[in-house]
């Protein structure tokens, strides 16, 4: 499940990544708006994923990833650890997204409402069964899963957003699978 | 690693239900749906208490009309003749560069010129912000210039002649300038303020290693220092007193050279910054060492069309009592 990387090149990697966020950001600072979009690109997929680990809509994950961005622009100057900025950016992103979660309940609209969600497989009842077995996970939980499988990212760029260590995600991952595979086993999955 | 428990059998379920096809940011659109950040981006946003309304003196014409924009601005310009900022250099540990090596390797480099920016913040009024682009030269044989420019515009040249012992401060935009001789012991404290007399003040300082990256298709490590300690002392505190201080510092693994010095000083009030306190952010990066310099550019002897700057050329109209400067 770990990649074939020694975890002391993912270390060093991850060293490297921190120090460059931490160039880009002063860079970003000092009107040099190409290194806020150098930052932007280097963590919008972890972004969306994890926008949609919470809004489970993509096209709104998206929305709220670019908002998330925003208020990083707005907010860089109180970033205390430049090198940080992935973390700081993903926890904004969750609170963008956890707003808009809300306000979608507010306005009573279901995640089934929206569109973008494809949902004609004809694997329908497992993909749904899937679905439900996803959503019932803890938060922390679905968002290891939504990062690893959205877009095959590796750990090292998991590990960018979410303050983690390699062997912490891998352990989440594991449970967050158990907890899946128990669902869907009770459920008659595969029957 | 992998065991029982991992449910292999899963992976390829949830990647056909969680897989996307790739997002691509595109960075020109999200600015157009983005404008005020578009612009904050723009202007730069270091100053942690300043919003989009705040302006800045951008252009050299303020600093040429104004009586009271050339107090702070002399002030400013003062205050640069006397600052170079400092590097966090200390014995080596375990990094990957030998912090001694670079101390050596810069103790051995002839001339250097470095490019960068200077902000200065008046902490009073944090709207008067004062940004020069900052070209300096470093010669081992001949001395130290540094020239402060605010767009095309020069507005400061500050040069260190060593063999003549001379110093020179020019104001452009008035075209006034300070002209005065330096003792041995002066031209030792503008050297520790220089990069290379930095290395031994600072090897007192703690630092803390930031990794490694790349600057320019180079090889760096950071390090991040806090505190200015073996500064402090350098010159009396009213003449001159830095409060606190911050930095960083990338270093060239093939070059052992420091390749990009960022900083942040809090200068209280003092006689050098006509009492005022100033927040000065500065970015060098090296441009280009052991290049050989045109002995010209130390040149200390007043040029044509200048005149003797005076304390009347700067206080208010109001204030100025016939007789002083």
């Amino acid at each position: 499940m770990v990649e074939k990387q020694s975890s002391s090149a993912i270390f060093d990697n991850r060293r490297m990544k921190n120090a460059e966020d931490h160039i880009l950001v002063r860079q970003a600072l000092q009107a040099d708006p190409e290194s806020f979009g150098q930052l932007c690109r280097r963590y919008y997929t972890s972004l969306v994923a994890v926008a949609d680990s919470i809004l489970l809509d993509h096209h709104l994950a998206e929305d709220a990833a670019q908002e998330a961005l925003a208020h990083a622009c707005r907010q860089l100057p109180r970033l205390r650890k430049p090198e940080r900025f992935g973390p700081w950016v993903a926890a904004i992103c969750r609170n963008v997204a956890k707003d808009m979660l809300r306000e979608r309940r507010r306005q009573r609209v279901s995640p089934e409402d929206c569109e973008g969600q494809d949902r004609d497989c004809p694997d329908n009842g497992r993909t749904e069964m899937l679905a439900e077995a996803l959503q019932r996970l803890p938060e922390h939980l679905r968002e290891v899963v939504y990062l690893r499988f959205y877009n095959e990212m590796s750990y090292q760029q998991m590990a960018g957003v979410l303050s983690a260590s390699q062997q912490s995600i891998d352990g989440r991952l594991r449970r967050a699978k158990k907890i899946i595979a128990a669902y869907l086993i009770r459920k008659g999955f595969g029957r | 690693m992998s065991r029982d428990d991992d449910n292999l059998w899963l992976d390829s379920l949830l990647s056909q239900q969680v897989r996307r096809e790739p997002v691509e940011f595109d960075f020109q659109q999200w600015k157009e749906g983005h404008p005020e950040e578009a612009r904050l981006l723009e202007r730069g946003i270091e100053q942690p208490g300043r919003n989009l309304k705040t302006t800045t003196y951008p252009i050299w014409r303020c600093i040429m009309k104004s009586r009271v924009t050339r107090y702070s601005a002399a002030a400013v310009i003062t205050l640069a003749a006397l600052l170079v900022l400092t590097n966090p250099f200390g014995t080596s540990k375990n990094g990957g560069v030998a912090l001694a090596a670079v101390q050596e390797k810069v103790a051995q480099v002839n001339t250097m010129i470095v490019r960068g920016e200077k902000v200065f913040t008046c902490v009073a009024d944090p709207n008067v912000v004062y940004r020069f682009d900052l070209v300096k030269y470093i010669s081992r044989q001949y001395g130290y210039t540094e020239e402060g420019r605010i767009g095309d515009a020069l507005i400061y040249r500050i040069t260190l002649n060593k063999p003549q012992r001379q110093c020179l401060i020019l104001m452009s935009p008035w075209k006034k300038c300070l002209h005065f001789p330096c003792t041995g012991e002066q031209i030792a404290i503008m050297e520790k303020l220089s990069p290379t007399g930095a290395m031994d003040l600072l090897l007192q300082t703690d630092y803390k290693k930031l990794g490694t990256a790349t600057i320019d298709g180079m090889d760096v490590e950071g390090f991040e220092f806090e505190g200015v300690k073996p500064v402090q002392d350098i010159l009396p505190k009213y003449l001159f007193d830095i409060q606190q201080g911050r930095g960083t510092v990338w270093i060239g693994t093939k070059e052992l050279l420091p390749v990009r010095i960022e900083g942040d000083l809090l200068i209280g009030q003092s006689l050098t910054t006509l009492l005022m306190d100033w927040r000065l952010h500065e970015v060098n990066t090296l441009d280009s060492y052991d290049k050989e310099l045109d002995p010209n550019l130390f040149n200390t002897e007043m040029p044509q069309g200048y005149t003797e700057f005076t304390f009347s050329d700067i206080i208010p109209i109001k204030l100025s009592i016939p007789g002083l400067g």
